[in-house]
């Protein structure tokens, strides 16, 4: 029996390992991605004179001012542009 | 220490005329209006519980927060020189404040660390709260000024447009206390907002990083033009102005350059407009570049004498001959530095005590 069994679990070994290093290949170059993105040369950087958008972490911030760790002061110079999805 | 609208200074609002600025929510009381952001050139469009590039200004429920507003992360005094500025009350001590952000992304940022941070970085915060920074409003940062013998208020570090409001604040009250004001910044600021902030401030050192468009461009990720229309609105509104250029091989370093750099500050600045050439050091996302060879810095001195500039000076090479001032009339030593320290000012009643030529500058 052992016998017989040992080149079918040589090969689920290999099925394993295949799939370990295919998803170690993934995150590897997932990552590698993120160090890419965040590297020089600055060709990823915003160009020009449009300003990069980013995500706030809301809830962080809301409890931020809150406690007064951040400032709710309004901003000079702005205008109200639409409703949300506005371009 | 929490900064609410009700604590707003009283001093007159610098709304810069034709910006059509609405307070409030978007028609309907929605409160997922995007917001446009008319402070600098980027004019960022944000949707709600966005920021802008700046990362400072946040959009929460369809109302722009200027978020820094009284949050230092970094309050120092600084010797004038530092800034620098080499013609404005020298030996006097400067004290300098900054929150975090910037609207540019320089590779070579020697700040990057508080400059490309978030006001929500907990790391930032607690390093500000163990410095003491944290949360100094406008009249405090006057009032520790006056405490220990600053003679002057500096918003600087980051870039005291994306603070706007607390930059702006604090240049009034120091007007109103006899403390004077600089900014250290790169302009890159709508001509609205930057001419009432000038309108507030007695002295500015502006960073020209290059003067090639392109290179402006992939470096900080911005137009040059608007850093140079910047140079010109503060020196249109009587700001004393000293230029920056932080001398980079095999950037910004070629004879070319540095001659086009001094060309458009005789002409459009005037020659009186002290700049300074400032040594490089590996930093930040250009680690490849090695330092400022002296000699290069050396031939920028040289082309800007050919320019008719009357004030060029080395920085970041302490002992250097560059750092001195010499009188343009009669070509006398009048300011001797090392490094940030007066060693001796030969300043007489804002002229030079050898010939009596009146030395362009701000003097005590």
């Amino acid at each position: 029996m052992e016998i017989e069994n040992q080149p079918e679990d040589s090969l689920a070994r290999g099925r394993r390992s295949l799939i370990f290093v295919g998803v170690l290949g993934l995150v590897l170059a997932t990552m590698g991605a993120v160090v890419v993105e965040h590297a020089y040369p600055p060709g990823s950087l915003p160009l020009g004179a449009d300003g990069e958008i980013r995500p706030v972490p809301t809830e962080l911030l809301r409890s931020q001012i809150r406690s007064g760790r951040i400032s709710d002061r309004e901003a000079d110079h702005w205008r109200v542009k639409g409703e949300e999805g506005a371009p | 220490m929490s900064q609410g609208a009700s604590e707003r200074a009283p001093g007159k609002r610098t709304q810069a005329k034709g910006l059509g600025r609405r307070k409030g929510r978007a028609p309907g009381g929605s409160k997922t209006a995007w917001v446009h952001c008319q402070l600098c050139p980027r004019e960022c469009r944000i949707p709600p519980n966005h920021s802008g590039d700046c990362r400072v200004r946040i959009n929460l429920d369809g109302r722009l927060v200027a978020s820094t507003y009284g949050r230092s992360c970094a309050v120092h005094i600084d010797p004038i020189e530092k800034k620098p500025l080499f013609h404005f009350l020298p030996g006097s001590r400067n004290l300098s404040f900054a929150t975090v952000g910037c609207n540019l992304h320089c590779t070579h940022c020697q700040n990057h660390r508080i400059s490309q941070a978030s006001p929500w970085d907990e790391t930032v915060r607690v390093q500000s709260l163990r410095q003491g920074a944290f949360g100094v409003l406008p009249q405090e940062l006057v009032a520790l000024a006056k405490a220990r013998g600053c003679q002057s208020v500096a918003a600087t570090y980051t870039e005291p447009i994306v603070f706007y409001e607390y930059t702006r604040e604090t240049a009034e009250r120091c007007r109103e206390a006899g403390v004077k004001s600089v900014t250290v910044t790169a302009g890159y600021a709508n001509p609205g907002p930057l001419r009432a902030l000038c309108r507030l401030v007695d002295a500015s050192n502006l960073d020209i990083k290059t003067m090639n468009p392109a290179a402006f461009r992939r470096n900080s990720g911005g137009e040059l033009k608007h850093v140079l229309r910047g140079a010109v609105i503060a020196r249109e509104e009587d700001v004393w102005l000293e230029i920056t250029n932080l001398v980079i091989p095999t950037f910004n370093d070629s004879t070319a350059e540095m001659r086009k750099l001094c060309r458009f500050v005789a002409k459009e600045l005037g020659p009186e407009t002290p700049v300074h050439f400032s040594r490089f050091f590996p930093n930040y996302r250009m680690r490849n570049l090695p330092p400022t060879p002296v000699e290069t810095l050396a031939r920028a001195r040289e082309i800007a004498r050919e320019e008719g500039l009357l004030f060029a000076y080395v920085g970041n090479l302490p002992g250097n001959d560059g750092e001195h001032t010499r009188c343009p009339g009669c070509g006398e030593l009048v300011i001797q530095r090392v490094g940030y320290r007066v060693r001796s000012l030969g300043v007489n009643k804002g002229a030079c005590g050898s010939c009596g030529r009146p030395l362009e500058g701000v003097w005590q």
